[in-house]
């Protein structure tokens, strides 16, 4: 009973922030419970045992790329109210016909789902006394090595190819070398000459 | 009656426990400013706070009652619900964090498989608290140093992140007691872990904004860091927080390199463990206070590139060494 009244708990919290990311004004506000969004997924994934892939959930899109998006969104300073209020006229219809397509997929894949052949395929049975991190462990490295690799080697590559198109050389910009600072010799940067009196010194 | 037992009487234990936690931690807490003080004034011949109190050891709570008597200022154009909720949530993620740490054998909260993954999460989470604190004050100074603080946060997390999977390689287990256990024939740090141990030193100095990193709050370029526009009780909720992640990072290094709760030697198995505990964790936090007197401030480009071209690449050969080790058995 505990576990169903904290299920719904989290469920009616997670769908109203998911409803507050579309509705909310501010974009950093909608970031917020975008995050909001992904803790309740991340506890909806205890109550169902499977601790290990909800904190992978909050570290990886709490932690990290919600962050970022924040970053971005602080940076800019974006007019939205203004804009949203003069041009949503015009984007209306695109809405709705994304909306539209999203709402169709879902109706077919909820039609189309059979949960008894997915479930039984991959999964590490219930009664077996790994704990779940293990249990991931033992089957992402041995029946799924390849698919697993496979998607190491895609993120790498996106990684490298990000690293890419940001690289640029800056011919202006000043840097300083720490190797050449400290391999700087007294010999280098100091002229020990006696001074002759009212000659001064040749620079 | 059935109700009683089964669902409030286990709440109400839970509670009870938390409580064990927090309390004695807000104690800490409030004696570590005074032993920060106390150590940075031996360490500069001079004497401290040393008036209220014998030898000043009512100064935190002089101090506190300062903050609590202050007023608490709401700058004109802040968002109003985020720049009072971020201290709240700061404080809040403080204190969370502790449900895993095992203080003795058995003498924890949440005795949790993925107890070193939930670290990480909470850490994680740490984040937002400086971020928001900045934005919503609605300061050009606050901002840009929180900014500053989240992506130096960030990136050492990273390294902290590593230095993780190189213990839990070695011990093979995410659950913190488990880590422990497997450290009786020999302490974390003293192994083939050393580098790794360094490594985590440094990255905590700069996951918890203390000197030599603390240039979140580089009082000579950005006025006090993110909590310019906090004053009173959300000033001290940041300050809390600060000093209870010290804490908590510290216990970290003690469960994961320095053998939590277990003894240096057998013979002295007799002192019971949680003082053990308390006595490696009062030791590595002298260090924060030693490299704050000790070391000068570091430069913002160069915190970046050791902790992404020096730490990071260190870590990552490591992780490499320590599964060859595991698996081959050299």
């Amino acid at each position: 009973m505990f576990s169903a009244i904290m299920f719904y708990i989290y469920s009616a919290i997670l769908l109203t922030s998911a409803g507050m990311v579309v509705c909310s004004k501010n974009l950093v506000h909608a970031l917020l419970f975008l995050i909001l969004c992904f803790v309740n997924v991340a506890c909806l994934f205890i109550l169902i045992g499977a601790e290990f892939l909800a904190f992978i959930l909050i570290i990886i899109y709490a932690g990290a790329i919600a962050i970022l998006f924040l970053f971005v969104i602080m940076m800019l300073d974006i007019g939205f109210k203004k804009q949203l209020k003069k041009e949503w006229k015009t984007y209306l219809p695109m809405a709705i016909v994304v909306c539209l397509v999203l709402l169709v997929e879902l109706i077919m894949t909820d039609i189309s789902f059979d949960p008894g052949t997915f479930i039984a395929e991959g999964a590490v049975s219930a009664e077996s006394q790994v704990s779940n991190t293990h249990a991931m462990g033992q089957v992402l490295y041995t029946k799924y090595f390849l698919p697993f690799q496979v998607c190491g080697l895609i993120l790498l590559t996106a990684m490298i190819g990000a690293i890419v198109l940001n690289l640029r050389e800056r011919k202006q910009r000043k840097m300083q070398s720490p190797m050449e600072q400290t391999n700087v010799s007294v010999s280098d940067v100091i002229r020990i000459t006696s001074v002759i009196s009212k000659n001064g010194v040749q620079l | 009656m059935e109700f009683f037992y089964e669902y409030l009487w286990p709440l109400i234990w839970i509670a009870i426990k938390i409580g064990l936690i927090v309390a004695p931690l807000m104690g800490a807490v409030a004696y570590l400013t005074y032993a920060e003080r106390k150590v940075l004034a031996a360490m500069q011949l001079r004497k401290g706070p040393n008036v209220v109190g014998p030898f000043g050891v009512l100064q935190p709570v002089a101090d506190g009652i300062k903050l609590l008597g202050k007023e608490m200022i709401l700058p004109a154009e802040a968002d109003k619900i985020i720049f009072v909720g971020a201290p709240i949530f700061a404080f809040f993620i403080s204190l969370i964090a502790w449900a895993v740490i095992p203080f003795g054998d058995g003498l924890v909260l949440a005795d949790i498989n993925v107890g070193l993954l939930y670290l990480i999460a909470v850490s994680s989470l740490c984040v937002y608290g400086i971020l928001f604190a900045g934005w919503s004050s609605n300061s050009k100074y606050p901002f840009l140093s929180s900014l500053r603080a989240v992506a130096q946060l960030i990136s050492y997390e990273l390294v902290i992140g590593v230095v993780f999977v190189c213990v839990i390689l070695f011990a093979g287990s995410l659950n913190l007691s488990e880590i422990v256990k497997s450290q009786e024939d020999g302490w974390f740090a003293f192994t083939l872990l050393f580098p790794i141990f360094i490594i985590y030193i440094i990255a905590v100095l700069a996951e918890t904004n203390r000197h030599p990193f603390d240039l979140p709050e580089g009082e000579s370029e950005i006025v006090a860091g993110f909590h310019t526009e906090y004053s009173s009780m959300a000033f001290a909720m940041f300050f809390l927080s600060e000093y209870a992640n010290m804490i908590l990072l510290s216990s970290i290094a003690v469960l994961l390199f320095l053998g939590g709760w277990l003894s240096p030697i057998p013979a002295l198995d007799f002192i019971p463990g949680i003082i053990w505990f308390f006595v490696k964790v009062a030791l590595f936090l002298f260090i924060f206070l030693w490299v704050r007197a000790t070391l000068p401030r570091y430069r913002y480009d160069q915190l970046m590139s050791i902790g992404w071209k020096v730490l990071l690449p260190i870590s990552f050969l490591w992780v490499v060494v320590v599964s060859a080790y595991v698996t081959f058995g050299v």
